[in-house]
């Protein structure tokens, strides 16, 4: 500080006194203020100014009074006063040394109070009063800051070099050279200079919280726990330097408990940590010591601290007082401010307007104007982005949520960022897209709030597009805690239902209905009754999920599986009618229509049918059920007794595949439905005419298949006709032209033939042959399923015990027990052993033993066995025999009171398995006529006649004859 | 007919394998089980995220360092201590007592006497305080007593001031700024020329600045020996390319009006060279006390008012020079060589003007116009050990309404060496100063003024300062007015202590 003693006391003597005047004092005075100046003795120097200006008013020293004021005021960071004194000094005509001094002065205050231009030009001033080194370099370095602060990074960087040219050794230009090289991103160059400058510590100690700073702004974490690592802080002050950068990361990462930990290790009369202070109290919903502490340092010297305090203070007023707080922002945006706080203010405003989409985006956008810190920008992108959403314009958003991924590779919001793309990209459609995006989510950020969401997305694209494995894998992965879990529950069970785990279905089915029950959950659990052939219940459910469907779609799905049910209910009228309802409510879907045919044609109302078919065919020319309805319309007409239009029929659909070689497998349905129906038209003419048609248009197909199976059909009309000489020739024929085609059949309807033609031991011979060659257990299969239907059923056994033998599973073992069952239960118990692994997979198998069990009179044993599998067994066939073997074991047992009840049970629950209704009714009438029931005997075999053969028919009537 | 069961049957397997548009087919699962072709379902809402963000905390960048240049800082002063001593013989004390209170900053009790020979004696007692009456309000106050005396002349003026700075005022169009105040109340008495006067009169002098749209008007306004004056001026933004009318009005001292036009040309062809034209019209008040402190031996005036310059032309060209040795560092601030001519006009109405009547052996001051022109060659070298300020002044005072009595003043020529020589502990200086031409109130010669001087200071402790000065080395009388005291050769000791 000397140099200004010397520039002062220069000053003295240029001043011309007159002798003997007071001046000498005066002279004093002032030279004892200058001396309180260099000592930096302020607040008396002032005292002393002001103790002089009372003594001296006129005092020629005034105006350099005013600059010892100024200085004053500039060194105290008072730089309004500073600026204010200064600003009239530019004008005076003072000495040249003090001029140029006053312009530098006068720009530091105009810097310092964000006033650059003006800076700027009084630094121009500068440059023209004075050439001296100390002006060219600190002119240099102001104009660099001042660029700094423009953002004029370019030339910020040219007065930087300029001014290092002069000295390179000088600390702040050092350092603000570092600063505006780290802002330009030119890492290599700003170390460099750190590099240069390694022999001055305390230099490189500030470059390096520098570049802490700098990695802190960028989000680049990781590499300052590396760098700390390299560079650890040499002294304590630099220690709380660096504990209070490290604090301001832990609050940037929201971890606010090591914040905590870090401020305990720092003074808290340092305001910057008071403030860090307040920010986790807030955090931590202390608001009001933090509010407290805020208020505090509203008036901190540091303005941005005290900028920032009032801020936050505005925040958490708003937590009360929204328009109050709002309102004083207002008030202060629309004050006089250094542009580089102005952004933060809008900042807060955009926030405190979000729900205001388009106010916020404003402000968003304002504040973007402004340079803000890479978290600032951060919320900024999120928040332009989050306007955009809530203005429901997606490309927007998702562009600029895109936006911001590219910007911030360390952002704190790239989670949602990545899932709202996802999700807004699912919402337009986009799934290849959406899948992408929320991948991310699912594998980056498993921790993350929008992971379960994230997981029910990527689920419902994969449930929608019946991919229900993958499906059910995210919505499992979701956490069953969260508010959805009904939503991800009913989405499991129906996962489980497509893939067929009704068990799984019915367990989340439970746990979604505990919570209550919608559309959704009721014709799951409809399906799911109706699955376990509980139509009565499912009918029942589906009314009530139509009475809760919430668009006229949804209830006509209802309405559509309630038709189905009934169907199945046998009540085909009404199903019929409900399809036709619905057909009518949408003419455009040809199904209801072809449905009611179905339902009618199944209610036997052949006309019915008819006339709905004869509309479909109207309706829907183009229909992909067209030819369906047709093999339809023929098999209508069979039943309807119209033998000969049905054939004509079945033969027109078969011409329609004249020029087919390969076949889908509906169309193969199709064809297979055409056979048979051909077949049973056969099987009902005796014009030979038709069989020779058919035969003759065999040729005109080019499909091998097609030609086969008509063959075949002749062949096998032939075999029905008894027609056995030329049943050989054919079916030799047919061997030779096509030795691929159902050789077995084939094989059979040979071995058939010979058999009628009392061949048996050619017939067993030919396949014999087949099976010597071939070895193939298909042959054996052929084999003894030959000796099984000639009656030879020791021989079928031993085939069926070398098949098993062979080819060791369940079909075979269960063949292998049924032989046995026919062979009077030949070797049964060592065939049981030999496969009763396969008893859990085939059911049928126990009921066989069930059979075998009563036959040797084990009748509890049956028993027990039986009831367990009415425990146990969800197959309605299973079930339905073991009432019967059950019921059976009553009848045995004498206890016909029972048996019948029971007989009468199984014949209305188990209606659609014949061969069960068919012992079912026998029994049921052998158990009335020998609990005395005659009448009720009686009647009962009138009316249940059809279903019984005529052997049965003898028994009962012989019996009944016997009881009367 | 007996095959109807068959295809009934097939038929069912037909409706079972049938692919409905809307309705999928059901599906057969072996063993007589069904599933319904449960259609696909709809998407299903999930309860989201909560999506808003909270704002991120604001985070000063304030950047904390570590100070880079270390600043030695050494304790707070608590008071200053100095004492002066001459031959004349004079003596000097001041005392300065700094924060003894949270509110009294400051106290300083300055004396002052002189005792020449032939009963001119001077004695001058003051004290200031400065102490904060409010947060926002600071009040300077000042008390001084002086008295004076010579052969038939008696003069005391007992003075108390108070001055304090008021904060902005704000209305929603106007503000007023820079509110300086000095209020004092003076009671003084004179005897001279047989006759004896007494003066007791409370003043005022203040200043502000309004400010209204865009407009600035500075106003100084108070009294003077009793009399209202005001200076009113407005700031304007007018100029041409350097040259800046900063400021015109008018002012008063109730007796004139007159204009007040401030300007300001600041030219620099290149750095080296400065050129600068001001005119800085002034407006000043007096006070007895003043008056008294400034020309101790002089019958005061009763008719006074303020002094006005409307005309005070400033004309500076300056030159910097080379270094005469090494180069000037760019750590440094201290002035470069440099050289330069100044030309200043002075117009100023009520000057203080010493004339002397014949009766009366000393002098009357009276308040007269004078117009006084000066011109300056000014040179600053600085060599190795010493660091030269030369400057060459002629000056030519007139004072018009004398023309009937008087001639006009020649001009006096001035000439000032210095050399000084300043260390960390240490400062040395040896003064030529040199009048010619000097000529008293009727036109006589005076002898001419030949001062050489030499001193130096020592700091032997940080607190503690030594000060030793020769003033008028060469011995010859200097005569300044006549029937005044010459100044003949003193020798000056000076001691200041400062108190940590």
């Amino acid at each position: 500080m000397k140099r200004i003693s010397l520039l002062m006391s220069l000053l003295i003597l240029t001043i011309l006194v007159p002798l003997f005047s007071a001046s000498l004092r005066e002279q004093d005075d002032y030279a004892y203020i200058i001396e309180l100046y260099d000592l930096q003795d302020y607040s008396e120097a002032l005292d002393e100014i002001d103790y002089f200006v009372q003594t001296y008013p006129n005092s020629e020293f005034m105006d350099y009074l005013d600059y010892i004021r100024a200085n004053i005021a500039l060194a105290q960071a008072d730089y309004t006063l500073a600026e204010n004194l200064y600003e009239p000094l530019t004008s005076k005509s003072l000495h040249a040394s003090i001029t140029a001094d006053v312009s530098l002065n006068y720009a530091l205050a105009l810097f310092q109070n964000g006033k650059l231009n003006e800076a700027l030009k009084a630094l121009r001033a500068l440059s023209r009063q004075s050439d001296h080194p100390y002006y060219i370099f600190n002119g240099s370095l102001l104009r660099g800051k001042c660029y700094q602060a423009l953002e004029q990074y370019l030339s910020a960087e040219h007065e930087y070099s300029k001014a290092y040219a002069i000295d390179g050794s000088d600390s702040e230009l050092n350092l603000e050279y570092f600063k505006l090289l780290l802002r330009i991103d030119h890492e290599e160059n700003a170390l460099e200079l750190r590099a240069q400058a390694a022999a001055d510590t305390l230099l490189v100690t500030n470059m390096n919280f520098q570049w802490l700073r700098h990695l802190l702004q960028n989000q680049r974490y990781e590499e300052m726990d590396s760098f700390l690592e390299a560079n650890p802080p040499l002294d304590e002050d630099s220690e709380t330097i660096t504990n209070l950068i490290l604090t301001q990361k832990d609050i940037q990462l929201q971890d606010y408990p090591r914040a905590q930990e870090r401020l305990d290790q720092i003074d808290l009369s340092n305001p910057q940590a008071r403030f860090f202070q307040a920010l986790i109290y807030k955090h931590d919903g202390k608001i009001e010591q933090a509010d407290s502490i805020f208020r505090d340092l509203i008036a901190d010297t540091d303005p941005q601290l005290a900028f920032f305090s009032y801020l936050e203070h505005l925040q958490i007023m708003h937590l009360s007082d929204p328009d109050r707080a709002k309102q004083l922002l207002q008030d202060y945006i629309d004050t006089p401010l250094p542009g580089n706080m102005r952004g933060y203010q809008y900042v807060l405003m955009a926030t405190m307007e979000a729900d205001n989409a388009k106010t916020a985006l404003k402000y968003w956008i304002q504040a973007k104007d402004y340079e803000l810190p890479m978290d600032m920008l951060d919320r900024v992108q999120t928040g332009i982005a989050d306007a955009y959403l809530l203005m429901e314009q997606k490309p927007l958003a998702i562009e600029n949520y895109n936006k911001y991924l590219n910007s911030f590779p360390s952002g704190i919001s790239r989670a949602k960022a990545f899932f709202l793309i996802g999700k807004m990209e699912y919402e337009l459609q986009n799934y290849q897209r959406a899948q992408q995006n929320l991948q991310i989510v699912i594998e980056q950020y498993p921790t993350s709030a929008f992971y379960d969401e994230a997981n029910f997305i990527l689920a419902e694209i994969s449930f929608l597009a019946s991919r229900y494995e993958e499906a059910l894998a995210y919505y499992q992965a979701i956490s069953p805690d969260n508010p959805s879990a009904r939503t991800v529950f009913l989405r499991i069970s129906q996962c489980c239902y497509y893939l067929d785990d009704f068990a799984s279905a019915q367990q989340y089915l439970s746990q979604v209905n505990s919570i209550y029950k919608d559309y959704e959950s009721l014709i799951l659990e409809a399906s799911l009754s109706f699955n376990q052939r509980d139509f009565a219940t499912a009918l029942e459910l589906y009314q009530q999920a139509q009475t809760m469907a919430t668009n006229p779609s949804l209830e006509q799905e209802a309405g559509s599986y309630q038709a189905y049910t009934l169907y199945f209910l046998k009540r085909f009228d009404e199903a019929a009618q409900l399809f036709l309802t619905l057909s009518e409510l949408n003419p455009d879907v040809d199904s209801y229509l072809y449905q009611a045919g179905r339902a009618a044609y199944a209610g036997k109302a052949f006309n019915r049918a008819m006339e709905i078919y004869d509309r479909f065919i109207d309706n829907y020319p183009e229909s992909e059920f067209f030819v369906n309805v047709l093999t339809h319309i023929a098999q209508t007409y069979y039943n309807l007794g119209e033998i000969e239009q049905s054939f004509a029929d079945w033969t027109n659909i078969l011409t329609r595949f004249r020029s087919h070689t390969g076949f889908s497998s509906e169309e193969l349905g199709i064809l297979h439905d055409t056979f048979n129906g051909l077949s049973l038209c056969l099987d009902n003419l005796t014009d030979v005419a038709m069989l020779t048609e058919l035969m003759d248009m065999a040729d005109t197909f080019q499909s091998e298949y097609i030609q086969f199976e008509i063959n075949y059909l002749v062949v096998k009309h032939f075999a029905d006709l008894g027609l056995w000489t030329q049943v050989l020739q054919e079916a030799e024929e047919l061997r030779q032209r096509f030795p691929n085609h159902k050789t077995a059949e084939l094989d059979l309807l040979l071995a058939q033939s010979l058999v009628q033609l009392n061949q048996q031991q050619k017939a067993q011979q030919l396949v014999s042959e087949i099976y010597d060659e071939a070895q193939d257990p298909q042959s054996l299969a052929t084999l003894a399923d030959l000796a099984k239907r000639t009656g030879d059923f020791a021989q079928a056994q031993r085939f069926y015990s070398e098949l098993f033998e062979k080819e060791p599973n369940g079909t075979n073992w269960l063949s292998w027990l049924e032989i046995s069952e026919q062979n009077g239960y030949l070797d049964y118990e060592e065939i049981w052993e030999a496969g009763q692994s396969y008893t859990a997979e085939y059911p049928q198998a126990t009921i066989n033993r069930i059979r075998y069990l009563i036959t040797v009179q084990e009748y509890e044993q049956a028993a027990q066995i039986a009831n367990s599998i009415l425990d146990s067994a969800a197959n309605q066939f299973i079930r339905g025999q073991a009432e019967y073997e059950l019921a059976y074991i009553m009848y045995l047992q004498g206890d016909y009171a029972r048996s019948t009840a029971s007989f009468k049970r199984i014949r209305v629950l188990y209606r659609d398995y014949p061969q069960i209704q068919n012992k079912a009714q026998y029994h049921y009438i052998l158990s009335l006529i020998n609990s005395g029931a005659l009448k009720e005997a009686q009647l009962t075999l009138w009316e249940v006649q059809s279903q019984l053969s005529d052997e049965q028919i003898i028994i009962i009537n012989d019996l009944l004859d016997t009881q009367r | 007919m007996r095959k109807l069961p068959i295809l009934v049957l097939l038929c069912l397997c037909g409706f079972l394998a049938a692919k409905p548009h809307v309705l999928p087919s059901l599906e057969v699962l072996g063993e007589g089980q069904v599933k319904i072709p449960l259609g696909p379902r709809g998407a299903l809402s999930f309860e989201s995220a909560e999506l808003r963000d909270s704002l991120p905390d604001f985070i000063p960048s304030t950047q904390q360092f570590l100070p880079m240049q270390t600043q030695e800082e050494l304790p707070k002063l608590k008071g200053r201590f100095a004492a002066d001593l001459s031959i004349a013989p004079s003596f000097k004390l001041s005392a300065s007592l700094y924060n003894l209170h949270p509110r009294l900053e400051f106290v300083r009790v300055d004396v002052h006497d002189k005792f020449y020979s032939k009963g001119f004696n001077h004695q001058d007692y003051m004290l200031g305080t400065a102490f904060q009456a409010h947060d926002d309000l600071k009040i300077a106050t000042a008390l001084r007593y002086q008295d004076a005396s010579a052969k038939g002349y008696q003069g005391n003026a007992f003075l108390f001031s108070v001055a304090f700075d008021l904060d902005e005022l704000q209305d929603n169009s106007w503000l007023l700024k820079d509110i300086h105040t000095r209020l004092w109340w003076e009671n003084s008495s004179h005897f001279h020329d047989g006759l004896s006067t007494k003066h007791m009169q409370p003043g005022l002098w203040h200043s502000h600045t309004i400010s209204f749209n865009n407009h600035a008007i500075e106003n100084l306004l108070g009294t003077s020996l009793g009399r209202f004056a005001m200076l009113s001026t407005w700031r304007t933004q007018m100029g041409y390319k350097d040259l800046k009318l900063q400021k015109f009005g008018l002012m008063s001292d109730m007796s004139h009006i007159l204009p007040a036009i401030d300007i300001y040309w600041q030219h620099s062809p290149s750095p080296k060279w400065l050129l600068s034209v001001a005119n800085v019209p002034t407006l000043k008040h007096y006070s007895r006390s003043m008056l008294l402190a400034d020309h101790h031996w002089a019958g005061q005036t009763d008719q006074g008012r303020a002094q006005m310059a409307p005309l005070n032309l400033q004309l500076k060209l300056q030159r910097s020079l080379p270094a005469l040795f090494g180069s000037y560092s760019y750590r440094d601030n201290s002035p470069q060589n440099n050289i330069s001519v100044g030309i200043y006009s002075s117009y100023i109405y009520n000057a203080e003007v010493l004339i002397q009547k014949q009766t009366e052996p000393i002098p009357l001051l009276i308040l007269q116009p004078k117009w006084h022109n000066r011109m300056q060659v000014a040179a600053l070298l600085k060599f190795p050990w010493f660091t030269l300020n030369q400057s060459l002044i002629a000056n030519l005072e007139h004072l018009p309404h004398q023309n009937h009595i008087r001639a006009p003043y020649s001009p006096i020529f001035e000439a000032n060496t210095s050399l000084r020589r300043e260390k960390q502990d240490y400062t040395l200086f040896l003064q030529f100063k040199q009048s010619y031409n000097c000529k008293d109130h009727q036109g006589h010669s005076l002898p001419e003024a030949l001062s050489l001087d030499f001193g130096g200071s020592w700091n032997p402790l940080p607190q503690l300062r030594l000060q030793a000065e020769i003033l008028n080395l060469l011995g010859r009388s200097l005569v300044i007015f006549n029937g005044l005291p010459v100044q003949n050769q003193e020798f000056r000791l000076g001691v200041q202590y400062l108190w940590r």
